[in-house]
């Protein structure tokens, strides 16, 4: 019996009549993503129906803050204290924000909507993200410098400190809402920042704060350019028309 | 083509849909059911909302879990409780929805204005949305399920709040709508699909239960639906013999359609409508 084996011509029809199908042809990459929200979605759009839960992680940021920098002047080793604390607590506020909003729009009523948009709620969240990191970083870079202005600290180090967990956490949670789908499984893996670089800080103080202390904090920088390179990567790697026929 | 391959849902022990398969091609499709037979859920795993516990849904061979955004690409839905954030005007919440289905900014505001005309509320673009009325709700529910000119476009009970003019002018959106996309309307209301519909899907006991065309389903109950008129006194005991379908009321007698049973001397045929083959499929 002779088997026939399609010629290379057909090979590549059989290809090309494939790669012609619609749903493989786009494929949003991380900048397409944000350049099409930021573009097409104003400011008040972004936040639609969550304004309150703003106001709320606002409040309450302010309130933790405000009992952080009481806490840290009747401390003995404010410096130590104060790295530990703005390491593990700048992203508190990303997180209530996720966690909050999501509850929000997970009972609203335009979920099932959204949730069947191209950009789903999980993109809308990472946005909201993304936005709120860039603000967050003008609020916490202020706050920073109050902070180490009041208890006299060395402010370089302290603002790295910050500003690098918030944007290593931002990353973490951006990642999360795209890549998970379970919101529950997301906001436990985000839950898990805070709790554990609280729990490092109080189990092992002393090795927590020599890992602050080893590391220098351009290096923070550094890790974080890296992973938000290997974002971007993974984020564009899906099945794309040539890597599909590459594969056949 | 949109095919259900094998599909079943299970919540926890509770199998809401089992062994599905459908085959959807451009036209309109209506799933007709009652209450609690699993529509929902099949519109659900439809749109992503849901994932079968086994089986597979597949666009054009390619299984739409793993199309992701490729297939909300494609989708238009509405629905059964149509959502809005009751502060904005429907331009601002079709804009919203129209930058989450990633239109093209500039693209937004004419295809908004031409949806708002096609659903009849140009007049009030301006309102804000809590003013509305349930059947305005619905229309606004409408014209953004129709945004992106989806190629498949879901409606789960589209009709339901809508008076008569408005069914009438919904009705005629979808046969325009239905030339080169897949239509799926979910109703319990046979009237709703009775005129549009290429096909009709019967849902019964977590199964489909029939599938094809309105005449097709009409044909088989021809020469069983019969008509008689009886005086109401004698009502109670024919129901007990025959399966009455409607029952409509003249003064001391009852005018009744019916099916099964010895058919009596009076009885005159009657034309099966669809509604009669919705009540002999869900006695």
């Amino acid at each position: 019996m002779t088997i026939q084996f399609p010629s290379e011509e057909q090979i590549q029809a059989s290809v090309r009549e494939i790669c012609e199908r619609a749903p493989l042809a786009k494929r949003p990459t991380i900048r397409s993503f944000l350049r099409d929200m930021s573009r097409n979605l104003g400011l008040r759009q972004i936040f639609a129906g969550t304004w309150d839960v703003i106001t709320i992680c606002c409040t309450l940021f302010a309130f933790v803050g405000v009992v952080g920098a009481v806490e840290l002047r009747t401390t003995v080793d404010p410096q130590q204290k104060g790295s530990v604390f703005l390491f593990a607590f700048s992203p508190v506020f990303l997180f209530l924000l996720f966690s909050l909003s999501l509850w929000k729009e997970a009972e609203g009523p335009v979920w099932s909507i959204k949730m069947t948009c191209l950009y789903t709620v999980r993109h809308l969240m990472a946005f909201r993200v993304f936005c709120i990191t860039c603000l967050s970083f003008a609020a916490v870079g202020f706050y920073t410098l109050v902070l180490s202005c009041v208890l006299d600290l060395r402010s370089l180090p302290l603002l790295c400190i910050s500003l690098s967990s918030l944007f290593l956490y931002s990353l973490i949670q951006i990642q999360a809402a795209l890549s998970l789908r379970s919101n529950w499984a997301a906001c436990g893996l985000l839950a898990l920042w805070v709790f554990g670089n609280c729990a490092a800080a109080q189990l092992w103080p002393r090795f927590y704060w020599e890992l602050l202390q080893a590391v220098p904090v351009l290096a923070w920088i550094a890790v974080d350019v890296l992973l938000a390179g290997m974002f971007c990567n993974r984020y564009g790697i899906y099945v794309r028309r040539a890597c599909y026929a590459e594969g056949m | 083509m949109l095919k259900v391959c094998d599909v079943t849902k299970r919540y926890g022990r509770f199998t809401v849909l089992e062994h599905i398969d459908l085959e959807f091609t451009p036209g309109v499709y209506g799933l007709l059911a009652p209450n609690g037979a699993g529509k929902t859920t099949l519109m659900k795993m439809l749109t992503t909302l849901a994932f079968p516990t086994e089986g597979e849904i597949r666009y054009d061979g390619v299984e739409i879990g793993a199309m992701n955004a490729a297939y909300r690409d494609l989708l238009g839905y509405l629905p059964q409780q149509m959502g809005y954030y009751p502060n904005q005007t429907p331009t601002q919440f079709l804009s919203y929805l129209a930058a989450l289905k990633g239109m093209e900014k500039g693209t937004v505001p004419a295809r908004v204005e031409e949806l708002l005309h096609l659903v009849g509320l140009t007049d009030v673009k301006r309102k804000k949305m809590k003013t509305f009325s349930g059947g305005m709700l619905q229309r606004v529910g409408i014209a953004q399920a129709l945004l992106n000119d989806p190629k498949v476009l879901i409606l789960d009970e589209p009709t339901a709040g809508l008076d008569p003019s408005e069914r009438v002018r919904f009705r005629n959106i979808i046969s325009g709508l239905s030339k080169d996309r897949i239509v799926i309307l979910s109703t319990h209301i046979v009237s709703d699909v009775e005129s549009v519909a290429n096909q009709l899907i019967f849902l019964k006991d977590h199964k489909v239960a029939g599938e094809g065309a309105p005449e097709s389903f009409c044909q088989d109950l021809r020469g069983k639906v019969f008509e008689i008129t009886l005086p109401d006194t004698e009502l109670p005991q024919f129901e007990q013999t025959h399966a009455v379908l409607s029952i409509r009321q003249e003064q001391n007698r009852v005018h009744l359609r019916f099916t099964g049973g010895s058919l009596p001397a009076e009885a005159v045929p009657a034309e099966p409508s669809l509604e009669d083959v919705f009540l002999v499929f869900y006695r």
